[in-house]
């Protein structure tokens, strides 16, 4: 009481009744929120998957069957089938990569030096080995003869001892790439990877897949 | 007593207020008024629950019972409270700290126009005006809690709420406390406080209240602060629920 | 988008062939990492400010870790392999909101809470990863992990521009609230900061932050460019305004110079290293100022 008269008195009085709080919304809205999330996820995974499957090329990647000339084609694919056999004489015998004289002799395309070899801007071949610590690398770079028909290439393979525990683990690195450069005499970087090889010119060579093949004639591939 | 002025604090009422937490009985039963424009302590024994009946009143608890709060003009509460969570080291100044604390601008970009002259006259209320840069946590105890009363008057209350205002002010910095509460009440702010320094309560306080998890004593100081009830409360044995 | 973004590229490309500009510069995707660094920089700093003071910065790195979770999930369900924003976006907001929902409700220590989380999104990820092993060329993780700045496309920077400008739109508003929460909540309360609320805000804005940094930074060390710019700018600065400024400069510093140098020099680094590696360098920069200037000698309590 103020002076005799209480307050309610002298002024309107807003009543409050002041709520006891308890925690119960929290879990409410977490559940709510977690559902939202949940349902916008699996409608969005679901929706990309519908749509087109486009394969998307790095600006430093080349699809080998639109980027390349035809002879260049016959180059790369033929090199291709070679990397298999040359990482397979690696794994399988004494470590060794094969010599380019070797493979002339054994007949073993793009190397051997036939008609297909003339007709494709007669690639010149050398190896390089690089043995480093637990990896193992060899280079084979070509480069052609007659600059109008043919760009350069180098096929990078790569076998990494790192995995004799037998744990599952992967090498991280895929056994071999095939790069190419445009220039008849290109410039190699000091160290050969992914990054050094991009800055000095090269782009990586990537296959198309029978499916992409497959999808491209039904019209459905957007690349 | 001074004429009444136009703005008035409210009145609250605690109307059988109890409170479970965990299993745990905090609060039982307890059951007093505050008047409107007055200061009212709050004291008992440590763990008693009365920072738990404060944190009722701020609707902040799972309280059982009735809290009315019965509003004159206004009906704005400010909070001091006992002790903040943080980093020492924090680069941040005073003037950060009550930027942070009152005005929607980010604190990095320093007090505004709006709200620069305010946190200067709550700073000199409180005599902090000429720490303005120094670091937050550079600050000892008692000078921080001075800084928390800044802030309680931002912006300008109708309730004042403290917890434990006293803790680490060394005397001048209490005296600083009663002037500003007594010129608080003056303006009709009702004031709730938590208080432990019993001499103060008796020479401040309009009315006590003592807390320990029942409802001990309430009424005016001269009456119910006597020795024996003083040695009661602070005993170990804690009140029923 | 992608007009826009030519547009920026174009004449830095022509700069960069005529010599104006570094050599490297004629690659697009330098310049798209450089540009996500000027958005990535500052945002990063600025929550990082925040990171610091809130005192969540193990929490943020359980945030990153989790992401490894979310890219095998989403190799798992068949996102593309470069770029499985959906399910990292579901997966690593669905673990910050049950994180902040456990350390709320439980009695468990914060440190305990992450611990756990931590370890479980981690013994996740690594069952699932070595599930879709066969599925994968491993690059990919290495990208993920440590970021890849070869990878950044045009749509990592569209995720990048919307998420800071929400974190924007979001954070400087609500800047003192979310301090505040987290110094005293029952202050917070009364003066009308719903501190569980922004709490839940603030967890969410470094989940998405984490998510859009990724291929800059890489999963591991994102959390580590919330900290590390901060704590460097705590040790020199004198107000928050300092704090906020210094920590912003030197995030994108950091960033910009890990991705310049390595190219300049031709040192075959992950993009995520080199940038974590300089912003450490002016972190012991900013320790050695503060130890040796007299300034800052009485500030230390």
């Amino acid at each position: 009481m103020i002076m005799g008269r209480k307050l309610e008195d002298m002024h309107p009085v807003r009543e409050e009744f002041v709520r006891p709080c308890n925690g119960g919304s929290e879990t409410w809205w977490l559940i709510g929120c977690a559902l939202l999330t949940l349902t916008i996820c699996s409608l969005s995974i679901g929706v990309r998957k519908a749509n087109v499957q486009s394969q998307s090329l790095h600006s430093w990647q080349l699809n080998a069957f639109r980027d390349l000339r035809a002879e260049e084609r016959g180059t790369y694919s033929a090199l291709y089938t070679a990397a298999i056999e040359i990482d397979d004489t690696h794994q399988n015998g004494d470590g060794e990569w094969l010599e380019v004289s070797d493979m002339e002799q054994d007949f073993v395309p793009p190397f051997v030096h036939d008609a297909a070899w003339r007709r494709q801007g007669k690639l010149v071949w050398q190896r390089k080995l690089l043995p480093a610590g637990t990896l193992d690398m060899a280079l084979y770079l070509g480069e052609p003869q007659q600059k109008e028909i043919s760009g350069s290439f180098l096929l990078v393979m790569q076998h990494s001892h790192g995995n004799g525990s037998g744990h599952a683990a992967p090498s991280t690195h895929p056994s071999h790439e095939i790069w190419y450069s445009p220039s008849p005499h290109p410039r190699l970087p000091a160290s050969y990877t992914d990054q050094a090889l991009i800055t000095s010119g090269w782009k990586e060579v990537v296959p198309l897949r029978g499916r992409d093949e497959i999808m491209r004639t039904k019209g459905e591939n957007v690349s | 007593m001074t004429v009444p002025t136009n703005a008035m604090g409210p009145a609250i009422h605690f109307e059988r207020v109890g409170l479970q937490l965990g299993g745990n009985c905090i609060l039982s039963n307890v059951d007093f008024s505050v008047e409107p424009g007055t200061i009212h302590c709050i004291i008992g024994p440590n763990g008693g629950g009365k920072s738990s009946l404060v944190r009722c009143l701020l609707g902040q608890m799972p309280h059982t019972g009735t809290i009315r709060i019965g509003w004159g003009t206004g009906n704005v509460i400010g909070y001091v409270p006992q002790s903040l969570d943080f980093d020492r080291t924090l680069p941040m100044t005073v003037k950060d700290f009550m930027a942070m604390i009152c005005q929607n601008r980010p604190a990095f970009c320093g007090l505004g126009r709006k709200y620069g002259p305010i946190v200067e006259h709550a700073l000199k209320m409180v005599g902090m005006e000429g720490k303005r840069q120094r670091p937050f946590g550079a600050l000892s105890g008692g000078e921080r809690q001075r800084v928390l009363l800044a802030q309680g008057l931002i912006p300008k209350p109708d309730l004042l709420v403290l917890d434990e205002p006293g803790t680490g002010l060394d005397k001048a910095g209490a005296s600083i406390m009663r002037d500003l509460l007594a010129d608080l009440k003056e303006r009709g702010v009702t004031i709730l406080m938590i208080h432990h320094d019993l001499a103060e309560v008796r020479d401040m306080a309009d009315s006590v209240t003592c807390i320990n998890r029942n409802l001990v004593f309430s009424g005016e100081p001269e009456v119910e602060l006597t020795p024996e009830k003083i040695l009661n409360v602070f005993s170990p044995a804690g009140g029923t629920c | 988008m992608h007009a826009f973004y030519d547009l920026l590229r174009i004449p830095l490309i022509e700069m960069g062939r005529n010599g104006v500009l570094p050599e490297f510069f004629q690659y697009a995707f330098v310049i798209n990492a450089l540009l996500c660094s000027l958005l990535l920089g500052p945002v990063l700093g600025g929550v990082g400010t925040m990171v610091v003071t809130k005192r969540l910065a193990f929490f943020s790195q359980a945030v990153g870790q989790a992401a490894l979770t979310g890219v095998a999930l989403g190799i798992l369900l068949g996102e593309p392999i470069s770029a499985p924003y959906v399910s990292l976006f579901g997966f690593c907001i669905l673990f910050g909101l049950l994180m902040n929902y456990t350390r709320n409700r439980t009695n468990m220590s914060t440190d305990t809470v992450i611990g756990v989380f931590l370890s479980v999104s981690l013994a996740m990820g690594a069952c699932i990863l070595l599930y879709v092993t066969g599925k994968v060329n491993m690059h990919v993780l290495d990208n993920i992990l440590f970021g890849s700045v070869l990878t950044v496309n045009d749509t990592d920077m569209n995720v990048l521009l919307i998420i800071s400008g929400l974190c924007l739109l979001i954070g400087i508003p609500l800047y003192n609230r979310m301090l505040l929460a987290s110094f005293n909540p029952s202050l917070a309360r009364v003066r009308g900061v719903n501190a569980t609320l922004y709490d839940y805000i603030f967890i969410l804005m470094i989940t998405v932050l984490t998510v859009a940094s990724l291929k800059i930074v890489g999963a591991v060390l994102v959390e580590a460019l919330f900290i590390i710019p901060a704590a460097a700018a705590r040790n020199v600065s004198r107000s928050m305004k300092g704090f906020f400024l210094y920590s912003m400069i030197i995030a994108t510093a950091s960033c910009i110079l890990g991705i310049i140098l390595p190219m300049q020099f031709e040192i075959p680094v992950p993009s995520g290293g080199a940038i974590i590696l300089v912003a450490s360098c002016f972190f012991a920069l900013s320790v050695l100022i503060r130890a040796s200037s007299t300034a800052f000698r009485g500030a230390s309590a």
